[in-house]
C-alpha cells in the first residue's frame, strides 16, 4: 500500500466519523431543545400557579373577611376606651 | 465479418438529430431552472419557509400593582383565548357543536359565524378562559382552532380601591385611574422570535437565539396606599354616606412627612372585577371633583392676616351685630359673637371675622396665599384626569368676591388639594406635592413662615379642643382641624344642598397624618361638617394612628396605670 492509499483511507474514516458525529449532535440539540421547551412550559405553569395562589391568599386575608372572622367566629372586638390602659415608664 | 445488406446509413445525420433533440431538452431544462431559481426565487423561498420557519410572539404579562406592604392590588393571570380559522372548520360541523358546548356558546350562532365569515383568516370566539377549560378544548383536537395566551387582570382589593387603581380594557390597556396614569410603566412589550416548526406545528428549534425582539415584561408598581387603612377609611366613609343619605363622598389620608397618599376612598364605587356599567362610581372623586369648600378655607385667610403683621392670634375683631354688609351683600354669622380673637374666629368659624380680616388686606395678598397653598393648580400627584380646581385671578375680584373667597366661596378645590394644603401647616410651613408611589417623595418647599404655620397649628387645635364633644375628637391624641359646610352652587345661585367637610391632622406637636373628608349633599337631618364629616375624620385618624404605631400624646391621666410597677415594689 502506498502512502496515498493510506491517506485516502484515513480521510474517508474521518469523514464518516464527522458525519455520524453531526447526526448525533443534531439529535442531541433537538433533545435539549425539547427539554428547554418543557421547562419554559413549566415556568409558565408555575407563574400561573403563583398568580392564582396570590389571588387566593389575598382573598383569604381580605380585610372584611378578617374582620368578620375576628368578630363572629373568634368573638373579638376593639377594646372600649375605658379598657385601654397605658403603662408609663 | 458480414457486410450489411441494407442501404448505407447516414451516420452524421443521425448524430445531428439526436444532438438537436438533446439540445432542445437542455434548453427546456435551463429555461425552467431559470424561471424557478431566479424569477420565482422569492415566491418559492417564502412558500417553503412558510411551511417551516415561523415568527412567533412571546406574550408578556402586565406589571402587577402592590400596596406599600406588598399586598397585591392588581394582578395579571395567564388565560387562554380561543380563536378559529373559519375556512378550516366548514367541513367539521359535528365537532363545532362539541366546541360550542365546551365553551358554552350557541352552536347555531357559531356555525353561522363560520359560514358568513369563511374568508376571515382568524377571529376570536372566546377570550380569557381558564387554562383548565382550554385543555378540554385542546382535547377535541380540532384543526382550525387556535389558542393564544392572554392575561386577565384581577383586583383583589375590589371596590375599596376601584376608582383609584382603575382598570384595563379587553386588550390590557389602562382605561382609568392609576392603570391609565402608569400605563407605559405597567405595559410590557411582547417579543418575537423565529422558530422552526415540524409538520404537526410543534416547535422543533429556535433559529434566532437572540430573539428578533426581546420580550420585556411590564414593570411592577408599588403604591403608597396602605390597604389596611384604605379598608378602614372606605368602611367609615361608606357608612357615613349611607347614614346621611349623601350622594357621594371622598376621603384622603396623607403622610405628613413624605406626602405619600396612604388612603384615598370615594363613594360611590364599583366592582372592578365585574362589569363596569356604573359610570357614576368610576371617577376618583378625591382628585377629579371640584367644589366650593366653604369654611375649611378660613385658616388660609387667617394666614394672610398674620403675614400682614397687623394681627397676632390674640388680636380682636368685632363681629357684632352678626350681620355685615359688603358691597351690597350681607354676610351672616350663626349668631352675634361680639368681639372675637383670631383663634375664636376659627373656633366659631365666623364669616364676618374672616371677611373683616381680609378686606383690610390687598386682594392680591389673599390670592397669593391661596395660590401658594396650591389652589387652582394641579397638586402634582400626576394622577391622570386630576382637576386643578379654580381660583380666579385677583384682578377680577369685586369686593364681594374678596369677602366670599375668605370663607371659601368663589373658588373650587379638590379633596386632595385640601389635604395637601393642610399638610403644609403640619409640615412647618413647607408644601409637599402628594404622591401615589411608595418612596417617590416630592421635594417640599417653604411657602409660609414656620412661625405662622405653628401658630395656625395651635389655633386649629383649639377648634377641636375648645368645643365640648367635638366629633373630630380622638381619645389620647391631640387633633388640629377645621370643619366646613358649604352650600352647593346650582343654576347660578346657591341651593339648599351642602358639602360637609373636615380637614385636620394629628398629633398636634409632631403631626403624622393629614385626613381630609368631604361628604356631598347629605340629605338626612344633619348636614353640618362637624356632624357629618368630623366623625368620619375621627374614625379614620384613630385607625391610622393605631396602624402606624404613633405614640399617644394626650393621655387622659385617669387612664395611665402605674400600678404595674408599684405592684412589683409592694410585693417585694
Amino acid at each position: 500500500m502506498s502512502v496515498q492509499h493510506g491517506t485516502t483511507a484515513l480521510l474517508v474514516l474521518l469523514l464518516v466519523w464527522l458525519l455520524v458525529d453531526y447526526v448525533y449532535f443534531q439529535n442531541e440539540t433537538r433533545k435539549l431543545f425539547a427539554a428547554t421547551q418543557k421547562i419554559e412550559k413549566q415556568k409558565l405553569d408555575i407563574n400561573a400557579e403563583w398568580a392564582r395562589l396570590q389571588i387566593e391568599r389575598s382573598t383569604l386575608v381580605a380585610n372584611n373577611r378578617i374582620e368578620q372572622v375576628a368578630r363572629e367566629q373568634l368573638d373579638m372586638k376593639l377594646p372600649e376606651e375605658e379598657q385601654i390602659m397605658v403603662i408609663t415608664r | 465479418m458480414r457486410k450489411s445488406q441494407h442501404k448505407p446509413v447516414n451516420i452524421s445525420l443521425r448524430i445531428a438529430i439526436v444532438m438537436a433533440f438533446l439540445l432542445c431538452c437542455f434548453v427546456v431544462v435551463v429555461v425552467r431552472a431559470f424561471s424557478i431559481q431566479v424569477r420565482g426565487a422569492e415566491f418559492y423561498q417564502s412558500q417553503g419557509e412558510k411551511r417551516h420557519v415561523r415568527e412567533v410572539e412571546i406574550p408578556v404579562s402586565r406589571g402587577s400593582i402592590y400596596d406599600r406592604n406588598g399586598e397585591p392590588l392588581a394582578l395579571s393571570t395567564a388565560m387562554v383565548s380561543v380563536g378559529i380559522v373559519p375556512g378550516q372548520l366548514l367541513d367539521q360541523f359535528s365537532k363545532v357543536e362539541q366546541l360550542a358546548e365546551v365553551l358554552d356558546l350557541d352552536a347555531d350562532e357559531l356555525k353561522q359565524i363560520i359560514t358568513s365569515r369563511k374568508d376571515k383568516k382568524f377571529l376570536y370566539i372566546k377570550r380569557r378562559i381558564t387554562p383548565m377549560l382550554a385543555e378540554s378544548v385542546q382535547a377535541l383536537n380540532m384543526e382550525g382552532v387556535v389558542f393564544r395566551t392572554e392575561f386577565k387582570r384581577y383586583y383583589p382589593a375590589g371596590e375599596i380601591l376601584a376608582n383609584v387603581v382603575g382598570f384595563t380594557d379587553v386588550d390590557d390597556v389602562g382605561q382609568e385611574g392609576l392603570e391609565r396614569t402608569y400605563d407605559n410603566w405597567l405595559t410590557g412589550t411582547s417579543g418575537k422570535k423565529t422558530v422552526v416548526k415540524d409538520l404537526l406545528g410543534q416547535v422543533v428549534a429556535d433559529i434566532d437565539v437572540d430573539e428578533l425582539e426581546a420580550a420585556k415584561p411590564g414593570k411592577d408598581l408599588h403604591l403608597s396606599i396602605d390597604r389596611r387603612l384604605q379598608y378602614a377609611a372606605y368602611v367609615e366613609l361608606k357608612k357615613a354616606v349611607y347614614q346621611h343619605q349623601a350622594t357621594s363622598g371622598s376621603a384622603v389620608v396623607l403622610d405628613v412627612k413624605t406626602g405619600e397618599i396612604l388612603a384615598m376612598v370615594n363613594q360611590p364605587s364599583f366592582n372592578p372585577n365585574g362589569n363596569k356599567e356604573t359610570n357614576d362610581g368610576l371617577r376618583n372623586r378625591s382628585v377629579t371633583d371640584i367644589y366650593e369648600p366653604g369654611s375649611v378655607m378660613k385658616p388660609f385667610a387667617v394666614v394672610a392676616a398674620l403675614e400682614s403683621a397687623e394681627y397676632t392670634p390674640q388680636s380682636v375683631v368685632n363681629t357684632s351685630p352678626g350681620e355685615y354688609e359688603v358691597d351690597g351683600f350681607v354676610i351672616h354669622d350663626f349668631r352675634d359673637y361680639g368681639e372675637l380673637s383670631l383663634v375664636d374666629i376659627l373656633v366659631k368659624s365666623s364669616n364676618i371675622g374672616v371677611a373683616k380680616l381680609v378686606l383690610g388686606l390687598g386682594k392680591e395678598h389673599l390670592w397669593d396665599v391661596y395660590h401658594r397653598f396650591g389652589f387652582g393648580q394641579s397638586s402634582g400627584s400626576g394622577f391622570m384626569g386630576e382637576s386643578t380646581g379654580y381660583l380666579p385671578h385677583h384682578s377680577r375680584w369685586r369686593t364681594a368676591d374678596h369677602a366670599a373667597l375668605s370663607r371659601g366661596y368663589n373658588l373650587s378645590v379638590t379633596t386632595l388639594q385640601l389635604a395637601a394644603a393642610y399638610g403644609t401647616f403640619a409640615n412647618q410651613g413647607r408644601y409637599r406635592s402628594p404622591t401615589f408611589i411608595k418612596g417617590n417623595v416630592n421635594e417640599d418647599k417653604a411657602i409660609i413662615d414656620p412661625m405662622i404655620a405653628s401658630q395656625l397649628t395651635d389655633m386649629l387645635s383649639h377648634v377641636v379642643n375648645d368645643t365640648e364633644g367635638h366629633k373630630a375628637f380622638i381619645p389620647n391624641y391631640s387633633v388640629a382641624g377645621k370643619t366646613g359646610t358649604a352650600r352647593i352652587a346650582e343654576n347660578g345661585g346657591y341651593s339648599d344642598n351642602y358639602i360637609s367637610s373636615f380637614v385636620g391632622f394629628s398629633p398636634v406637636n409632631s403631626p403624622r397624618l393629614v385626613v381630609a373628608v368631604s361628604v356631598n349633599n347629605p340629605r338626612g337631618e344633619d348636614y353640618y361638617g362637624g356632624l357629618v364629616a368630623a366623625p368620619v375624620f375621627s374614625e379614620i385618624m384613630k385607625t391610622g394612628l393605631r396602624l402606624l404605631n404613633v405614640p399617644a400624646d394626650q393621655l387622659n391621666r385617669t387612664l395611665v396605670d402605674t400600678s404595674v410597677q408599684d405592684a412589683g415594689v409592694n410585693d417585694g
